[in-house]
């Protein structure tokens, strides 16, 4: 049988594209969302994020393997009373290797003097174009808190002057992944 | 004539080989980034091109007449001892060197101008902007914590320029800029401890992530 291979055909008059591999998003992974409440109040310390954010279970299996994976991280960064700074660094695996640091780490920084349940959202896209692999890739966010203020308060927001570990307004931090293909 | 209509074609195992490029889809991707750490104390009051490729014009792109792109810009922030407020500017030739008449940013940017070389522009002195771009997606973000150093706001926006005008490279530039009472930058530099060191202890990177959209 025969075999036609190509990554785009045009249309005849001005080439704009009919059909094409490149640019096209094969695929979109949101399975790892985590909406609880989670504090942690160590100071400069890495651990990884609770739930499917930090446990690897965020994953795609590229279909092609010149594929680019465009990963996306929102993080829902909560405060108490004064300052908190957090630091987020992000990680790939490709199949059982070891985890990979990546420069899509970012940060998140909240002041309110006094006053409780400051809320913000972190968000960072990020391009991964080289991982060459059709193997499973996992992906996870680890946390380092400032010594000097770094709780982190994961999710955690109220409409009032309150520590209390609530999600009043029901928000997820998550990792979504997508396969763009090249 | 005959015609066949699809959305897609795949390959005898299921996978998309090739999908259909209908209004609306993205048809290339691209990241630009910058990830070692710039400190500048003397940006108030003053527009400067950023570090790196981000400032030289090296962020090109090869794009298609009437596309439209979608830029999501994402800048580190870093700060020092107390507040810092800086804010960034993404200028672009829409497809077209010089950019076209009316859309050029000049003296005056309420106005406009007809070469982008003026000495005051929104009271902002001695700007480095290169003649001939195109004003569009500005940002901001800011970090503050009193008397302690070493944290960092990501900041994050996106939008969608016009269509382009000529296909081929389009190019794009940013500058950035700093409150007037918080005059300095630190791009990508944090710390987990208290310190003022020019470290990216997180391996941050400012980005800029373009997406082609189809507008046939």
């Amino acid at each position: 049988m025969s075999e036609v291979r190509t990554n785009s055909i045009l249309r005849p008059a001005d080439d704009k594209l009919l059909l094409r591999k490149e640019g096209c998003v094969l695929q979109t992974i949101t399975e790892a969302s985590y909406s609880s409440v989670y504090t942690n109040t160590t100071g400069n310390s890495e651990y990884d994020l609770p739930g499917d954010l930090g446990n690897g279970n965020a994953q795609i299996t590229p279909i092609f393997s010149d594929s680019r994976l465009l990963f996306t991280a929102v993080i829902h960064c909560g405060h108490n009373q004064t300052w908190r700074q957090n630091f987020f660094k992000t990680y790939y695996k490709i199949g059982s290797g070891n985890w990979t640091l990546f420069n899509g780490g970012f940060g998140c920084n909240l002041y309110n003097e006094g006053t409780h349940a400051m809320g913000q959202t972190a968000t960072v896209s990020y391009l991964l174009s080289s991982l060459s692999t059709t193997s499973t890739v996992s992906f996870k966010i680890t946390h380092i808190g400032h010594a000097n203020g770094g709780y982190l308060h994961l999710n955690k927001n109220k409409f009032s002057n309150s520590d209390s570990a609530d999600n009043d307004i029901g928000v997820a931090s998550q990792i979504i992944l997508q396969e763009i293909g090249q | 004539m005959s015609e066949t209509v699809v959305s897609k074609i795949t390959s005898r195992g299921g996978n998309f080989l090739l999908d259909a490029a209908e209004p609306g889809q993205m048809v290339q991707i691209q990241q630009f980034e910058y990830s070692s750490v710039y400190e500048d104390s003397d940006s108030d009051n003053k527009e400067k091109l950023m570090p790196g490729g981000f400032g030289s014009g090296a962020i090109k792109m090869t794009c298609s007449a009437g596309n439209r792109l979608h830029i999501t810009c994402q800048m580190q922030v870093g700060q020092n001892e107390t507040w810092r407020q800086n804010y960034f500017r993404v200028y672009w030739n829409g497809g077209e060197t010089p950019a076209p008449p009316g859309w050029i940013i000049g003296s005056d940017i309420y106005a406009g101008g007809a070469a982008g070389d003026g000495a005051v522009h929104a009271q902002k002195n001695a700007y480095e902007r290169v003649p001939g771009n195109l004003l569009f997606g500005s940002g901001g973000a800011n970090a503050y914590i009193e008397n302690i150093s070493g944290g960092l706001q990501t900041g994050s926006w996106s939008f969608v320029t016009p269509p382009i005008i000529n296909s081929g490279e389009v190019s794009f530039i940013m500058t950035y800029t700093s409150h007037n009472q918080a005059s300095t930058l630190h791009l990508n530099k944090n710390t987990t401890t208290n310190s003022s060191s020019a470290t990216n202890a997180i391996s941050c990177s400012s980005t800029m992530l373009i997406k082609e959209i189809y507008y046939p």
